[in-house]
């Protein structure tokens, strides 16, 4: 019994051993760690839709808002639309009228209004990259309600 | 009873002590003995390096602002602008042979610019340009298995080659980068973050095994 013990007792201790020999099996290594790279999206200022202003003239009404700048430095162009008391709305403002800058002002003129009838006006500022429509502002609020000449 | 027992465990104990100092025990016994000792020359066992350091010409470090949906590095994606793209300049200086890796670490900030879609911001991780350890929002495991780059959690042991690299190579490690035209609005002054973390660990008893260069080897003991 004392015998069986002893031996036990030398085999745990030689075992230990060579564990503890077996645990240093680590390897050389080297490291090196790059600077942190960084992205960042553009952004809009300001970064909601300023509202349009407009004025009534007796053939057409003149409208004009604050110029919207994007961090990326694109050119910005505006989508604006004339909305009727009721019923869906319409761009204005293009082609050869489109809004012009002014300093920090943007203005163009609607020359298709009826005479008498009330509109809304509401402005969309949008980058493109080529044809296409990329990053954009939500549409600003709708403007003060105007008519060409005396409202109906 | 016990009292004979633990008799026998310290005893035993002290003969493994015996027998583990034996060594040094014989070679003071012997110093005593002999009045005269000879020396032979001194050997010499000079461990080998594994050590990295910076490469040349300098990296170059990307700090992109302003971006648009479009935009990328030269050569990738097919942007409007066509920024510089960042280049990890690094050097392996060891003596010893080894294996090389990259950890590619991506995050972001509130409005992550990197989405791990197709229309977040894109990534290439490529050796010199030469293929892509991560290609967009993926990278490929062991087996071969494409799988997501999350952000915010790094992806460790891309391994470079399968040939050990030798003292003094040079390795560029790319990163390009495109912001797809359909990015969505919500992506406006977000953000994204890309670091990189080189390493090389020993070929000596330490088999590569079945990786693959580009790919994530994950049996080979890094550390």
């Amino acid at each position: 019994m004392r015998k069986t013990i002893a031996i036990a007792v030398v085999f745990a201790a030689l075992t230990l051993l060579h564990s503890n020999i077996a645990s240093t099996n680590a390897v050389f290594v080297g490291t090196k760690t790059s600077a942190v790279n960084q992205f960042a999206g553009a952004t809009f200022s300001p970064t909601v839709a300023p509202v349009v202003s407009p004025t009534s003239h007796p053939n057409n009404i003149s409208l004009s808002w604050s110029a919207v700048t994007i961090s990326s430095g694109r050119t910005i162009t505006y989508v604006v639309m004339r909305f009727p008391a009721t019923g869906p709305g319409v761009a204005v403002c293009t082609g050869a009228n489109v809004p012009t800058q002014s300093g920090s002002t943007m203005s163009c003129s609607d020359n298709s209004v009826i005479s008498g009838t009330a509109y809304t006006y509401t402005e969309k500022p949008v980058v493109y990259v080529g044809a296409t429509a990329t990053w954009s502002l939500n549409a600003s609020v709708a403007s003060v309600s105007v008519c060409s000449k005396k409202c109906a | 009873m016990k009292t004979k027992m633990m008799k026998v465990v310290f005893t035993s104990l002290a003969v493994v002590s015996a027998l583990v100092g034996a060594g040094a025990v014989s070679i003071g016994a012997a110093n005593a003995v002999f009045g005269a000792t000879q020396s032979n020359s001194v050997d010499t066992f000079a461990a080998g390096t594994v050590t990295v350091g910076a490469g040349t010409p300098a990296s170059v470090t990307c700090a992109v602002t302003g971006m648009m949906p479009g935009d990328s590095s030269i050569g990738f994606g097919s942007g409007s602008l066509a920024l510089a793209k960042c280049s990890y300049k690094v050097k392996y200086t060891g003596t010893s042979g080894a294996w090389l890796g990259v950890d590619v670490a991506v995050n972001g900030g509130t409005t992550n610019l990197y989405t791990g879609t197709s229309t977040g911001l894109q990534y290439k991780v490529s050796v010199g340009g030469v293929g892509s350890m991560i290609a967009g929002t993926t990278y490929k495991t062991i087996a071969g298995v494409a799988t997501p780059v999350v952000s915010g959690t790094p992806v460790q042991n891309l391994l470079i080659s399968t040939t050990q690299a030798a003292t003094s190579s040079e390795y560029s490690i790319d990163i390009e980068y495109a912001l797809p035209i359909a990015a969505a609005n919500a992506l406006q002054g977000g953000t994204s973050t890309i670091g990189l973390t080189f390493h090389a660990t020993q070929s000596a008893n330490n088999p590569i095994g079945a990786c693959v260069a580009n790919q994530q080897c994950s049996t080979l003991t890094w550390s």
